[in-house]
């Protein structure tokens, strides 16, 4: 299992087989955006927010988890030179601008970028991307900073590294259970479709 | 909703009805003896009959001028003020009216009593209009239940007041550009205008009380009539107001906003554009300052309506979606309809194509008429006129805007039009639905896009399904149609979607669709770099995967049930959402790099 360079990260990018390409789109530009072995990944415009409800407990064992989740989050859209400012101690879910669509072979890590870091910018808790996942990246973004962050769409935000896996998957896509596929924006939680509640129930 | 050409409509009924606050209530008051009439409104009165005569003296018209339609209604309505006089002759009556009003304003004795048959006649006319602007309002028939002159301005003041409530509340909402915001201001400042006349008018009210009680209540209905004329203007607003809340940035998806920006750029460059959704089945759009302007031609001084224009010199465009519809991307490319209502409104294109065209041909009507002096008769004659008029207008507009909208949006346009017309069955058709398929599909072939082999099966489809296209004046539209085309061709020139740009683009981007990638970006593979797909081929790759292989995007996802397939369908709408949205922050971003 090697971490991808970045002349290979370019050339899976161009593969001409579709099923064996690296699909990380759009990229604005390649030079500034590819490089170390990594992919700069860029904040997408699409949030959801949390609001203060009745519901004092999100517990996935309840029958109504699903609606509880979509009342206590909100989807909220900042425009192309918007911006959205993250409080101290802020949740908010943002998304990468970026579609990505991994190969069979490819495993990812998301990271933070650590200029963003430095200011208190948490983007990710969930950080892997399994082989053929398509859609966009849902970050988990969180300011443990003490001032307000004000983030733009568009900036890039976070970093994908890539490695390849000894053999083959089956691939995220053909996967009955893969809860985000083809996801455009930041998604609500799905944790109570896990079929371990079934058992756990 | 009312449509553009509707409120058009209205703007001219307000406009040659005399319905300005000036006259109306000048003419009306002097009718009751309150006031003298002044030297503007006998222009003003001179203007109009000039145009009854010179309309009378072309009637039936033999070839459509540009102000041919106009001078049919002024016509009309002029002969339903004069209608009921049995046996006399109209025109004599009208050309004596002109003598008298001609000398009474070089004599510039404006109280002579030969102005009481002149005013008369004028009392009728506004009259009549009212009574059709009343039909046409028939929704806002609120303000009936107000007996009196005062509570109905007081009404209107309050109503003004709610609305810039809200209008001052939206600000802070998100929409998309700043048009939202000017277009508040706009509304803010029409509306201020609007409550500074009511308060004035209710002054103008509460001096009555020095008057007589005939001269008292003589008043009170002059300032009800112009109160009930606000009302009119006062909803519009709120319509225009509401069509404002619900373009916020969460009602509609933002590529439709950005496909419509694209193109109309294309075209013009300094407008300001509002996407909206209504209840309405259709596409549609107004322009918000013309609209205003229109209405508030007969409240307000020229002076105030030009401060207006000073405070927003860019045009604000207002187009509106179906609620139902408003997800469906895809379907959006019906806005190239609207469009093309709007820039052939701009070119004047109707004008070009039917200028000095014979008009008898449209109609089996003889060359002159011998009118009796029965009025009815004359007044039914032109309304059929005006009608056949109207129809030939809104014909020419279909097709036009149809053609332009295969020039600027490719193939997608016929596909949507098609799918949204025959399945939904609830488009507005003022052209036989046939009739205009026809010539799309004859463009279509006529550029070449049958080169494509998916498109022409397509293609084949709908020739079968029009073979029997019937309609009973297509001879006479046919011999127009190669005169439309050459405008539209003349129009488009360098503005085009074409087909070399189809076939660079999109089976790449259907390609991408196919495995589930979003189709925003071209690639070039050998020389590793990337460029923002053009987001009408991102449109056309929707459309022709949609119509010819989206089985085997069912097939990659597992989808059999009509649930599963209905939930691909929903993935593959918010992909291509989501496509246009990022070849446009790409174009955007680009453009900034470079």
């Amino acid at each position: 299992m090697t971490v991808l360079s970045t002349k290979s990260i370019m050339e899976r990018l161009f593969h001409e087989d579709p099923l064996k390409r690296l699909v990380i789109t759009p990229i604005i530009r390649h030079e500034a955006q590819i490089a170390h072995g990594s992919i700069d990944l860029r904040l997408g415009t699409e949030f959801i927010i949390t609001k203060r409800t009745k519901y004092h407990l999100l517990d996935p064992m309840q029958e109504d988890i699903e609606s509880q989740i979509e009342q206590y989050q909100d989807k909220i859209y900042i425009g192309y030179k918007g911006k959205l400012i993250l409080q101290p101690r802020q949740f908010v879910l943002g998304s990468t601008l970026e579609y990505i669509r991994l190969p069979n072979d490819l495993l990812g890590y998301v990271i933070g970028r650590s200029s963003w870091g430095r200011v208190g910018l948490i983007i990710a808790t969930a950080t892997m991307v399994g082989p053929g996942f398509a859609g966009s990246l849902t970050l988990e973004l969180v300011n443990l900073g003490e001032a307000d962050l004000a983030l733009y769409p568009g900036t890039r935000i976070a970093q994908l590294v890539l490695h390849t896996l000894d053999q083959e998957d089956t691939g995220y896509i053909s996967k009955p259970e893969s809860k985000y596929i083809g996801a455009v924006g930041p998604e609500f939680s799905k944790i109570y479709a896990d079929k371990e509640w079934k058992l756990l129930r | 909703m009312m449509d553009q050409n509707e409120l058009r409509e209205l703007s001219i009924l307000f406009e040659i009805g005399f319905l300005s606050d000036k006259v109306v209530k000048s003419i009306l008051s002097f009718a009751s003896g309150l006031l003298p009439i002044n030297e503007e409104v006998l222009k003003e009165a001179l203007t109009f009959l000039e145009m009854v005569k010179r309309a009378r003296n072309n009637f039936p018209p033999k070839t459509i001028e540009e102000d041919t339609f106009i001078h049919l209604i002024i016509y009309r309505l002029a002969l339903f003020a004069y209608s009921g006089v049995d046996g006399e002759n109209f025109m004599v009556q009208i050309s004596t009216m002109i003598e008298k009003l001609e000398r009474l304003i070089v004599e510039k004795n404006t109280n002579d009593e030969a102005l009481s048959n002149i005013v008369n006649f004028f009392s009728k006319t506004s009259k009549k209009t009212l009574e059709e602007s009343s039909k046409f309002f028939e929704e806002f028939e609120s303000c009936k239940e107000f007996v009196n002159a005062k509570k109905l301005i007081e009404f209107e003041m309050e109503k003004i007041l709610l609305q810039n409530r809200l209008l001052s509340r939206l600000r802070s909402e998100e929409f998309p550009t700043d048009a939202q915001e000017k277009a508040i201001n706009l509304l803010l400042k029409t509306s201020s205008m609007l409550y500074t006349k009511l308060v004035s008018l209710l002054e103008e009210l509460e001096s009555a009380d020095k008057l007589p009680h005939e001269g008292r209540e003589q008043l009170s209905q002059i300032i009800e009539t112009t109160g009930e004329r606000y009302n009119h203007i006062t909803e519009i607003i709120l319509k225009i107001t509401k069509f404002i809340e619900a373009s916020n940035i969460r009602n509609f998806p933002l590529g439709t906003f950005y496909t419509l920006e694209n193109v109309i750029n294309t075209f013009h460059k300094n407008v300001l554009l509002i996407v909206s959704v209504s209840g309405e089945s259709s596409f549609s759009y107004m322009d918000l300052l013309v609209i205003l302007k229109d209405l508030l031609k007969n409240a307000l001084d020229k002076e105030e309506i030009n401060k207006l224009e000073e405070d927003c010199p860019q045009c604000i465009l207002l187009f509106n979606l179906p609620v139902f519809e408003k997800e469906n991307v895809l379907l959006h490319c019906l806005i190239a309809n609207p469009i093309g209502n709007y820039i052939i409104e701009c070119y004047r294109l109707f004008q070009k194509i039917v200028k000095s065209e014979e008009f008898s041909k449209f109609l089996q009507f003889p060359q002159s008429i011998n009118f009796p002096d029965f009025t009815e008769n004359e007044l039914d004659s032109v309304r059929i006129v005006e009608q056949t008029l109207g129809k030939i207008r809104n014909w020419i507009t279909s097709i036009s805007s149809d053609l332009l909208a295969i020039h600027t949006f490719g193939p997608s346009y016929l596909f949507a039009f098609f799918k949204h017309i025959f399945y939904t069955n609830t488009y507005k058709l003022s052209t036989p639905l046939k009739s205009r398929l026809k010539v799309m599909v004859e463009e279509i072939k006529q550029l070449n896009y049958t080169k494509n082999v998916q498109i022409s099966k397509e293609i084949e489809k709908l020739e079968k399904y029009i073979e029997d296209e019937t309609c009973y004046a297509k001879n006479e539209i046919s011999d127009l149609i190669p005169k439309i085309k050459e405008e539209i061709r003349k129009l488009t020139t360098g503005k085009r979607y074409t087909l070399q740009i189809f076939e660079e683009e999109v089976p790449f981007l259907v390609s991408l669709i196919l495995y589930l990638i979003p189709p925003n970006e071209i690639l070039d593979f050998r020389n590793k770099t990337s460029r923002p797909a053009r987001i009408i081929s991102i449109l056309n790759a929707g459309w022709l995967l949609t119509s010819t292989q989206i089985n085997k995007v069912y097939q990659m996802l597992n989808a059999k049930t009509p649930e599963e397939k209905s939930q691909v369908d929903i993935k593959l709408n918010r992909l291509i959402q989501k496509s246009i949205e990022l070849s446009e922050i790409h174009r955007k971003m680009g453009d900034v790099a470079k």
